[in-house]
C-alpha cells in the first residue's frame, strides 16, 4: 500500500506534464473513505489564479494516467481528483441569517 | 460517429450550464450543488442508455429498451467499472468508470451534505467539461467495445 506522500511523488509529475499547460501548480493527498467506506486518496490539484481549467479531456486524462500507475504498482484505491482553482468568487452563501452582498 | 438518442443526456448538462448562468454573477450553492448532479446524472443516464442501446437498440419498443435501461444501479455501475473485465475494455473505457465514480461522490456532497459547498463556479464548470468527456467517449467507443461493456454493466457475473 502506498502513502499519501508516495502517491504525490506520483501524481505531481503527471498533473505537471499534463495539466501544467492549463495553470496547475501543486498538489495535495489524503487517504481515507469515500462515501461507501471504500478506502481511497482525495487528491486536490491546485492551478494558478486566473487559469482556464475547463477542459474536460486534459482533466480526465490527467486523473487516468495517476490511475493507471496506481494500479500498475498493485494499488486498489481510487485516486478522486478535485480541480482547485484559487481566487474566484465564493460562491452565495445559503444560510438566510446572512445577507447576500450587492451583486 | 454514435450518438446518443435520449435526449435526456443532453439536455441534463444544458441544465448543470444554465444553473451557473441564470441569476446572479456569483451562483448559489444550491445552483453549485444542482449543477454538480445534473452533470452526474448526465453521466449515469448515458451509461444507462449505452447498456439498453447496446443490448436491445434504441429502436426497440419500450416494454424491451425500458427493463434494461433500468436495471442498472449507481452502486452497480461503481462497481462494475472497477472490475478487471471491464478495465481491460481499454483506457477510453477506464476513464469513463473513473469519471463517473468522482461524479457519484460529488453528486453525493451536492446532493446531501449539508455543509457549506466547497466547490466555486469554476470548479464545478471543470465537473461539467469532465461529464461532457465521458459521454463524447461513450458516444465514440469502437461498436465491439460498446457492445461488450453493455454485457459486463448488466450481465450477473459468474461464479466460478
Amino acid at each position: 500500500m502506498l502513502t499519501d506522500a508516495e502517491v504525490l511523488k506520483l501524481a505531481e509529475p503527471i498533473f505537471s506534464k499534463v495539466l501544467g499547460p492549463l495553470g496547475f501548480s501543486r498538489a495535495s493527498v489524503l487517504s481515507g473513505f469515500d462515501q461507501d467506506g471504500d478506502k481511497a486518496f482525495f487528491i486536490d490539484a491546485y492551478f494558478e489564479p486566473g487559469s482556464n481549467i475547463v477542459n474536460g479531456k486534459a482533466l480526465v486524462e490527467a486523473r487516468g494516467q495517476l490511475h493507471d500507475a496506481l494500479t500498475a504498482l498493485g494499488e486498489e484505491r481510487f485516486p478522486y481528483v478535485s480541480y482547485r482553482l484559487p481566487g474566484e468568487p465564493e460562491p452565495l452563501s445559503d444560510d438566510v441569517d446572512e445577507l447576500a452582498p450587492p451583486h | 460517429m454514435r450518438q446518443i438518442k435520449h435526449r435526456i443526456v443532453r439536455e441534463l448538462i444544458q441544465s448543470a450550464h444554465a444553473r451557473l448562468e441564470s441569476g446572479p454573477t456569483r451562483p448559489n450553492q444550491t445552483a453549485l450543488r444542482r449543477s454538480v448532479s445534473d452533470s452526474y446524472y448526465a453521466v449515469f443516464h448515458a451509461v444507462c442508455y449505452l447498456t439498453a442501446d447496446g443490448l436491445v437498440g434504441w429502436n426497440t419498443p419500450w416494454e424491451s429498451f425500458e427493463p434494461i435501461y433500468r436495471s442498472l444501479e449507481h452502486q452497480d455501475a461503481k462497481k462494475r467499472f472497477a472490475t478487471p473485465e471491464v478495465a481491460s475494455l481499454g483506457p477510453e473505457v477506464r476513464r469513463i468508470g473513473e469519471i463517473l465514480r468522482d461524479l457519484i461522490k460529488e453528486r453525493h456532497t451536492a446532493d446531501y451534505d449539508p455543509r457549506p459547498f466547497a466547490t466555486n463556479k469554476a470548479e464545478t464548470l471543470a465537473r461539467i467539461a469532465q461529464a461532457e468527456e465521458a459521454i463524447d467517449l461513450i458516444e465514440t467507443l469502437p461498436k465491439a467495445t460498446y457492445r461488450k461493456l453493455a454485457v459486463l454493466l448488466i450481465a450477473k457475473p459468474r461464479r466460478s
